[in-house]
Formats: C-alpha cells, structure tokens, sequence
C-alpha cells in the first residue's frame, strides 16, 4: 500500500469528488439515510465505538439519544485529537479496528487519513445540508463548529481593559498591559489551537504574522500543551485573558456562575467537529447509522440542548439564541461579523508536518510548552 | 513439576512480561516514526539529537538535581519522623503513624491537582485567602515554581522514607543505643553515633528508591509547572507523544534517558539494600525498647507532625472538596455551593464503569503478583532453579523503567492481540510494573524462614508444590498480605501507564480523573479523586482490620 501523497492537490481531489457524487455513491453504498435495512443490520451489531475528542459528559448525553432509540450500545473514548488520531492510526495500521466512528477538529487529518486508505466512504443523507466548505462528501462531516475569540475574567480586569477587549480587535492581545496576566496554548495542542495560529501566520500573514505573535510572545503569556485546562484557569482567575478561546469552552463556565466572558474579533476562526467512518470497522452498519444520524437535524438539535456550539446543518437554530438567554442578553455579548473557515481550502494547511507549529516554536522560543 | 520445566515455564513467561516491552521502547528509540508506520525507518537521529543536544542534556540535568532534591528532602524528614515513632515518647505514636503514611492513599496526581487549587500564584486559595484577611496584595505561596514542585512531591514521597526507615529501627536491637546511654552519650549523640549509622543502608536505600520515583513522575511536573520553568524528563516523554507532531521516536529516546538514570539509581538502591540487611540485627531475643523522653518538646514535635499532615492530606482533601461544591470562579469569602458537580460524575456511567474496572484491576493484579512474586521467589531462593540468576534480574528489571515509558512497550507488545483494550492489558503492565516489590517482599519473607521446616515437609513426602502452599505460603502470610495491600494501593493510583493504554473497555478512574482534568473540568477530576481515594481507604482499612496487616511492619 503506498502511502505517499499521490500528487493530486487536496483542492483537486475535493472538486473532482464534488463534481463526482454518483459515482462515489455507487461505489460505496447502496441507499443513504436510516433505512429500515441499516437500522436492522446495525441492530445486529449491536455496539458502537465512538472515539471522539468532545466533553466526556456531553457527548455521553448525547450518544445516549441515540443509543436508546436505536437500542445500540454506545462505547466512547475520548482523547485530545491529535493523540487520539495517532492512537487510532497505530491500531489502524496494526490491524486492530477498535473504532467504529472517529471524531476530530482537524478534518484534514481525516483527509490524510483517507489518502491511506483508513477511511470508508459513505454519504449520508443528511451530508447535502451541511455546506460544501464543512465537508469531504463521502470522507468527513462537520457535525459543529466552535467560533474562538477572546475569552477574560470579569472579575480581573477593569472597565477600561474590558472595553479594549470588546472593541479593540486581535491587536487588544498584543497591549502590553497583559504581561504574566495571559494564557494560550501552543498549535500542537491541537486542530483548533492550529487553525487559530494558521490564520494569523499564514492567512493574514500581511497583517499579523509574525511581529504581532511577537508581541505576544512578549507579554510572557503561560503556554499550555492542551488548551482545556486553561479555561477553568481563566475561570479561576489565574489569568485575566486567554486567545483562541472556544466559544463552546466558555460558555460552559460562563453557565456555571464563572465569570467569564468573550468577544469575537474579526475575522473569527471556527474550529470544525468533523467526522469519518473508520474503514474496517467492526460494526459497520452501526457507523454508518450514527453517522446518518449525527447528520440529520435532529440530532445536531440535540447536542445544542447540551452545548453552544454551532450546528454545522443552518436550519438548526441555537435554542438560547432563540430565546435571547444566558450570554443572548448581556450587553457585552456581540456574535462573530465574519467566521473564519478558509483554511480548509488551504493545500499548506493540510501538510502532515503542521510546519506552523514549527514557526510558532520560534517565536515563543524561551517560554517552553510543558503543561497538561 | 521438575526445577527445570519451572525455569522453562519462567523465563519465557518473564521475557514477555517485563523485557519485550522494554525491547519496543529500545526499538522505538531507533526508528523515525511510529513501529507501525510503514514509511517508518531505521534511525539514529532521535537517540543522537536527544543524548547529544544542549536541550536534552539541559533537561537531563535538571531532572537529575529536582529528583535529589525530592529524594533528599523525602528523606531527611521521613527519618526524622521515623525516629519521633519509633524510639520517642511522642504521644499518639499509632495515630500519628497513620497519619504519616496517609497520603499514600492520594494518588499523586490527584494531590497534585489539589495543590494547583490551592497554590496558583494569583487564583489560588490560600494566596485568595491570605489577601482577603489580611488586605494585601502579592503572591504568597506559588506552587509553579520548582521549588514549589520538588516540595509537592517530597509531600508525596516521605511514607516511602518513613517505612523503610521505620521497619529499620523497629529491626534494630536497642541494646546498642543501650550502650551508647551507658556510656555516657546523650540523645542527640546516641541518635548520630549509633542510630543513624545502623539505619544508613536503609536511609541510602530509601533514598534512592524516591529518586528513581521522582525521575519517573511525570503527573505532579506536568500538573503543576504552569510556568515551565522546570525541565523534566517524564514530562518531556509524555509531551512527545501526545502533542503534534506526535514524535514516537523522540519519546522512546528520552524515555531510554531516564531508563539509564533509574538503572543507576535502582543499583545503588539494591546495594544499599543488601548492605542493609546484613547491617540490620533481627535476633531471637526479646527486648523492650527505651523511649527517647521528649519532655517540653513532645507537644511541638507532635505539631510538625500536624503540619505536615494539614500539608500532606487535610489542606488537599479540603481543596478537592471545595472545587467539587463550590461554584466555577466564586469567593472563597462568600462561596455559592452546588452538588451539581458531584450528582453528575456519579451517576455518570463513565464513572461507574471506571469504578468497576479499577476495583477488578485493584484485586486481581495484587493477588496474582503476590501468587507470581511467591513463586519467583521460592524457585529462585528455594530451589535454585536453572537460570535463577537470570529470573532474578528480569523480575526486578520493570524497577527502573519509569510508567510513562514503560506504557508505550505495553501498548505495542500487546496491540496486536486480543488482551489490548481490555482490562487484561492494565493488569499485566501493572502486574510486571509492581512484580518487583512482590518479589522483593516474597524474598525477604523466604529468608526469615527457617528452611529446615520445609525440608520436614518434604521429607514427609510432600512436594514443591505442597510445601510452599501448606509450609512456606502460611509462614509468609503476614509479610504477603502487606504487599498485597502495597500493590493494591499502587495500581489503584497508577496513571502513567495506564494513560496510554486506556480504551473505551479498560478506563480506570485515574484515567478518567486525567481526563476530565485534561478537559479542564477540575471539579469532575476531583470528585473522581475523591472515589479513588474511597475505594484506597476501604482496601486498605479491610487490610487492616480483617486480616491484621500493618504496612509498616512490612517495607
């Protein structure tokens, strides 16, 4: 089996797939959506096993839904996504097919993953509804996506700071007023924390890049190998502001009674909950159906009722945005102008050696990444 | 069974068990990617770059001196209160004991987190607290710094000191310290001229022991070292293999570092052992141990004792207990409370099945490590079984490969057969990571029974197999039973290893509590901390109570 990149640019393959749906659909399945034959046969199997990098606790809720209706047994795991990828690759490639599903935030690793040969190819119904730039059609789909700003500690900062968060774009981090009173997370934690330094590194390279991570890197901010546990530093007030701050992450301590709060400078990366049926699993038919399920509405509903993330499927609406709660109503509160998702688009951004990481290294050189 | 067929039954057995893993990490080392990726090769470059760059060497150091420091001062009080216990008149000396090996049953990491709670520089409660009561501003305690680490884990690591030392005095015949009052030596002369340099093979031994852990921890450094200031091995294994790009070959090198580290370590820590015990004077006769009077200082000292309790176990048991029902971000002054936090990883099935897990994991591994270490032991001691050398030096091999490394091996021997992702894969890392100090302990018992009653039993016709279950198994029952329990606490606690071998099949509650802690849910990690420590105590008090084992008797 050859594992060499073929050649064929990422853009390429996605277009030809794209203008190719039915040949990819007679090739990898026969019927989408929750047939009665599926239901049946991932019935049979009876188990699912879901490898998965979300909340442990809501996304056992949410697989619970569909655990009951379908009466399949759900086994989870979870891990940070890029240790989980490679863990799922090493059994992959050892030929042991413990995951059925695998879900990341690094959809490009899925791609990669599937020029392997790892990925098994199936359309669900629900895939046409989510848009083009948040899916592979037939390799992964983007089930959510998590806008990052900038997230603080009411309780740390002044009105004068706080002002200067909410209205004074990217740059507001580079104020050195935040010298020892700021977290981050190296892009090697994960596919989000990646995104969010590829867009001022590479993407707006002309109007960030380095000399505003320079600056950054200036203020001596704390740096975390996993961006998790700085939320509920930020949330303790052991810093007074965090960057790439998921608006997923925030809103549940925000929901806690922690003051924190967040803004969205513009553009706003989005980190993207993607997801791909492993291709010799076990339970087949059960991949399958969750995947059908997971993109259907009902489910993506679902998960809101448990998270703020955004469902990747437009017509599904957040419920506290429909009902102007929580943060809906706070003064403060202002909703992204423009997502930033264009690094999917971008051959460099799916290059396996990450080489942001690499260039990020250096210029936070000195202020050694060690933490969990 | 014949002597031979038992080594032929051993060796293979053992090889697979303990050297195949370390073989893998050896192997991993020299290859450019992970075992399993075909474009993977053949490489020095990660063995050369981690053995011989400014980086590496740096961070090799510093784990070097942060694990003499933790060894030191692990030490340094764990004899200090060794002797308060056993040759003073300090009041409520069984209590007091308790207490002092107490934050055994807090797995370090869990401790670790407790401590994050309480001693950040800015959110930290006790600095909260400080400028609250006293309306000042700063930083009075920050345990993120090295200083606050190496201290963190000397916590953790003083009831290793104490109950080798201990056992040591308890061994001890007092006529010597008789003699030494006898002539005219004080209590502080007595203590330095007589005490000291008999129990020194056991403090040297102690010593070491808490250096090859420190070198090996990877929880505490990687919990607390929020400014990185402090460079550690452990932590650096982990990292590369769990952060992009994930670099197999970088983490097996420096895991082969430290491999060398703990293998010095491990030989000066065997020597002083054997030193120790042809030091140490077990004799037949009875004897009454004089109590070192105390006078005005009985009740000070009785309060160092306190404070390192309040330290070790009340200050981080209240921590853990605040994050779980205090609300995220409130004042400690004016704190809103919920359940909420318990009520949901409680009844969470998560949590259940991790209960479940850890509790198999807990009794099956202790109890086929005692069966298995019995063995060894009377097969190498007794029966001098062909290649017992060589049995002997594989069984002990597992001391000095640290978890963090040594749960990379177990994934790859394993991953291709049906044990992976069952419990079955814990148990056997566990089960070659703990072996050592079954056997250890096996061994020890062994050479306090007098052989000629096992040659009565087989001069009555009966055979290995017989004697050591009707002779030598009930003879060394004390001495097992507190292994037992040792291990039970070990591989209830045991994250490094078992981190990277975890599946959605195998989670065991440490692992959970590493999860939650890694999604940043603190309060969930703590109650998970809080149920591991309830399942430690339920073992270890059954030990106790039921069948009468005392740890301290037995290190």
């Amino acid at each position: 089996m050859s594992h060499e990149n073929s050649g064929l640019s990422r853009r390429i393959i996605l277009g030809a797939m794209l203008a190719a749906p039915p040949f990819i659909n007679a090739r990898a399945q026969s019927k989408p959506g929750m047939t009665n034959e599926l239901i049946q046969a991932a019935q049979k199997e009876g188990v699912l096993s879901y490898y998965h990098n979300s909340d442990i606790d809501i996304t056992n809720l949410w697989t619970d839904v569909f655990a009951k209706r379908f009466k399949i047994q759900m086994k989870n795991m979870r891990l940070p996504s890029y240790p989980l990828f490679d863990r799922w690759l090493n059994e992959t490639r050892v030929g042991r097919h413990l995951a059925d599903v695998i879900q990341i935030t690094d959809p490009t690793l899925l791609s990669y993953a599937n020029k392997q040969g790892y990925i098994a190819n199936y359309i669900p119904e629900g895939g046409a509804f989510i848009p083009s730039e948040l899916r592979e059609d037939g390799i992964w789909y983007g089930l959510f996506t998590n806008p990052m700003g900038i997230g603080y500690n009411s309780k740390t900062v002044t009105p004068d700071e706080e002002k200067l968060i909410l209205t004074g774009g990217w740059d507001a981090l580079a104020d050195p007023r935040w010298k020892g009173r700021y977290g981050t997370a190296t892009p090697a934690s994960g596919g989000s924390s990646y995104a969010f330094c590829y867009m001022f590194l590479v993407t707006l390279k002309a109007k960030y890049g380095k000399p505003w991570f320079s600056k950054l890197a200036a203020n001596k901010p704390d740096i975390y190998a996993s961006k998790a546990p700085l939320f509920e530093r930020l949330a303790a007030g052991e810093y007074a502001l965090m960057d790439q701050g998921s608006a997923g992450s925030l809103s549940e301590y925000y929901l806690k009674g922690a003051p924190i709060r967040w803004a969205f400078p513009s553009p706003t990366p989005i980190s993207i909950t993607s997801q791909s049926i492993c291709k010799n699993a076990a339970h087949p038919a059960a991949a399958r159906l969750f995947q059908e399920w997971c993109t259907t509405a009902e489910a993506q509903a679902e998960w809101l009722k448990h998270s703020i993330e955004n469902a990747t499927r437009p017509e599904v609406v957040n419920p506290r945005k429909a009902a102007k709660s929580d943060w809906y109503k706070d003064s403060w509160f202002r909703e992204p102008t423009k997502l930033y998702a264009d690094y999917l688009k971008d051959e460099a951004f799916a290059d396996p050696k990450k080489p942001v990481i690499a260039e990020w290294n250096e210029i936070f050189k000195g202020l050694a990444t060690k933490k969990s | 069974m014949s002597r031979s067929i038992l080594s032929w039954v051993l060796i293979p057995f053992l090889t697979i068990l303990v050297l195949v893993p370390v073989g893998f990490m050896f192997l991993g080392a020299f290859m450019s990617g992970a075992l399993a990726d075909p474009d993977a090769h053949l490489t020095l470059e990660k063995v050369a770059n981690v053995y011989t760059t400014l980086p590496y060497l740096e961070t090799l150091g510093s784990t070097i001196l942060t694990a003499l420091m933790v060894a030191g001062s692990a030490s340094i009080c764990g004899i200090g209160m060794a002797w308060l216990i056993s040759r003073t008149d300090i009041p409520a000396r069984s209590t007091l004991e308790t207490f002092i090996i107490a934050p055994l049953f807090l797995s370090p990491f869990v401790g670790a987190v407790a401590w994050l709670v309480l001693g950040s520089p800015k959110a930290g409660l006790l600095n909260v607290l400080v400028r609250g009561i006293f309306d000042v501003k700063g930083t009075f305690i920050n345990v993120a710094t090295p200083t606050g680490i190496v201290l963190i884990m000397a916590l953790y690591y003083l009831p290793y000191a104490y109950l080798t030392v201990s056992a040591a005095l308890r061994n001890m015949d007092p006529a010597m310290e008789e003699a030494a009052y006898l002539n005219g030596s004080g209590v502080i002369g007595t203590a330095l001229r007589v005490t000291l340099p008999v129990v020194r093979p056991a403090l040297i031994s102690a010593f070491f022991f808490i250096f090859v852990l420190a070198c090996g921890t990877f929880s505490i450094p990687a919990v607390l070292d929020r400014a990185s200031q402090l460079k550690f091995l452990a932590v650096d294994v982990f990292q590369a293999s769990a952060t992009y790009p994930i670099d197999y070959g970088t983490s097996a090198a420096i895991g082969t570092l430290l491999f060398w580290i703990s293998v010095v370590g491990i030989a000066a820590y065997q020597f002083s052992s054997r030193v120790a015990r042809r030091f140490v004077t077990v004799t037949a006769r009875g004897y009454r141990i004089r109590l070192v009077p105390l006078r005005m200082l009985r009740w000070p000292l009785v309060g160092v004792v306190v404070v390192y309790v309040f330290l070790s176990i009340v200050l981080p048991y209240l921590a853990l207990i605040w994050s779980v029902f205090a609300r995220s971000g409130g004042d400690i002054f004016n704190p809103t409370w919920t359940v909420s936090n318990f009520d949901k990883v409680i009844t969470s099935r998560e949590v259940v099945g991790a209960s479940i897990n850890t509790i198999e994991v807990g009794l099956i591994t202790p109890t086929v490590c005692i069966i298995l270490g019995l063995i060894i032991a009377f097969s190498v001691r007794r029966l001098k079984i062909p290649g017992a050398r060589a049995i002997d030096y594989i069984t002990m091999f597992s001391v000095a490969v640290p978890g963090i490394v040594f749960g990379t091996g177990v994934f790859w021997t394993y991953v291709m057969t049906p044990v992976y992702g069952t419990i079955g894969v814990m148990i056997l890392a566990f089960l070659a990571s703990y072996l050592p100090f079954a056997y250890r302990i096996g061994d020890t018992a062994l050479l306090q029974i007098d052989r000629s009653l096992e040659e009565a039993s087989s001069l009555c016709g009966a055979g290995y197999g017989k004697t050591l279950m009707r002779i030598t198994f009930p003879l060394a029952r004390p001495a097992l039973l507190s292994a037992w329990i040792m291990v039970f606490i070990f591989s209830i606690r045991e994250i490094s290893a078992a981190v990277l071998l975890s599946t959605a099949d195998n989670v065991v509650l440490s692992v959970l509590s590493f999860n939650y802690l890694d999604y940043g849910d603190v309060p969930k990690a703590a109650v998970v901390g809080l149920l591991q420590t309830a399942i430690l105590a339920i073992g270890v008090i059954a030990g106790r109570f039921v069948f009468r084992v005392k740890l301290s008797n037995q290190m």
